[in-house]
């Protein structure tokens, strides 16, 4: 059961997940070529690490319609990508965090940036028959990495707001806690 | 930054690697068999099955799974494409170019994919593609020798 604290979290993080997407859409910080920076993503990588991933994952749906609603013109096929993107990079980013360990934020984040534009990649080229460019998909898998350890670092900065219990969990305890914890 | 962070930031940079070099070797693969028509608004339509129209380049077309006539890029016109939903793309062409002037669709990167020319397809990030996603539209240019083929291996 979902706390209410919790419950006034996710909606907090879902606002700040649409308004970081559109500033990025009406800024023009696309770069061109489709390629966007997913600031968004290192509010669903401190979900992860604050709720788990059903909450995540509940929280990566209802940004990716809410956004596809506002934003998007409810277009299907911007839709099925930006799921298809969301979903692979959560699946991957919660083997990080909760399987493999030993992975810092970065490394999390980066994999999740990489995943999106690989699920959007595939199914671009698989459903809609995109044409298969090797050197754009390079520079998508190269942005990805970049963007995601950029999200990932924003979330290292931002990993002692979590609660005790969550920084202890993933080792994120500073100094001042362990301190805390011995008094 | 733990250990396996680098691990995996240079397992993507040697994927993206091994990719830019595929990408060099890898040839785009022959264009395959073109299928009926659908229709374009404020464009010459070549009659099917019929001599191609003199030009250095032409551009193919595709909404969906099906491929309009092949347009000739020889000279100056626009191609509107109006689909029943609403979605609307205008085509510029020029000789040997042509360019996504607008777009009804969220994302508008088609818009931003600039123009296409024959001198330009080598060093352009989507080559000799014009694409959007959103539409389902994809343009393709192609140089005369390659209209040609296709237009012999469709022909009855």
């Amino acid at each position: 059961m979902i706390s209410t604290r919790n419950l006034a979290l996710s909606g907090l993080f879902v606002a700040i997940m649409l308004i970081l997407g559109y500033l990025e859409k009406i800024l023009s910080l696309g770069l061109g070529y489709g390629i966007k920076l997913g600031l968004s993503n290192c509010v669903l990588l401190l979900c992860l690490y604050w709720f788990g991933t059903p909450i995540s994952v509940a929280l990566m749906l209802a940004k990716v319609f809410l956004s596809s609603i506002l934003f998007g013109g409810f277009n299907p096929i911007s839709l099925s990508l930006s799921l298809a993107g969301g979903a692979i990079s959560m699946l991957g980013m919660a083997l990080m965090v909760f399987t493999v360990r030993e992975v810092s934020p970065v490394g999390a984040g980066v994999v999740g940036g990489v995943l999106h534009n690989v699920g959007q990649l595939l199914v671009a080229i698989l459903v809609y028959s995109y044409p298969v460019l090797y050197s754009y998909i390079a520079l998508l898998l190269v942005v990805g990495a970049v963007m995601g350890g950029i999200t990932g670092t924003i979330v290292v900065r931002l990993k002692h707001f979590l609660p005790y219990e969550r920084r202890k969990q993933f080792g994120f305890l500073s100094r001042k806690d362990e301190g805390q914890a011995e008094a | 930054m733990k250990r396996r962070d680098i691990w995996i930031i240079g397992a993507v940079a040697v994927l993206a690697g091994l990719l830019l070099l595929l990408g060099q070797v890898i040839k785009p693969a022959p264009p395959v068999k073109a299928l009926p028509t659908l229709s374009i608004t404020n464009a010459r339509e070549p009659d099917s099955g019929g001599p191609l129209e003199e030009a250095n380049s032409y551009l193919r077309i595709r909404q969906g799974q099906e491929y309009y006539h092949l347009v000739p890029l020889n000279g100056p016109g626009q191609i509107v494409i109006r689909q029943d939903n609403g979605w609307e793309n205008v085509i510029y062409i020029d000789k040997d170019s042509v360019v996504m002037h607008s777009a009804n669709c969220p994302n508008q990167d088609c818009v931003n994919m600039g123009e296409m020319t024959l001198s330009n397809i080598d060093t352009r990030v989507f080559q000799r593609w014009i694409v959007c996603l959103a539409h389902q539209i994809s343009l393709e240019l192609m140089p005369r020798e390659e209209a040609l083929r296709l237009m012999e291996d469709s022909a009855p």
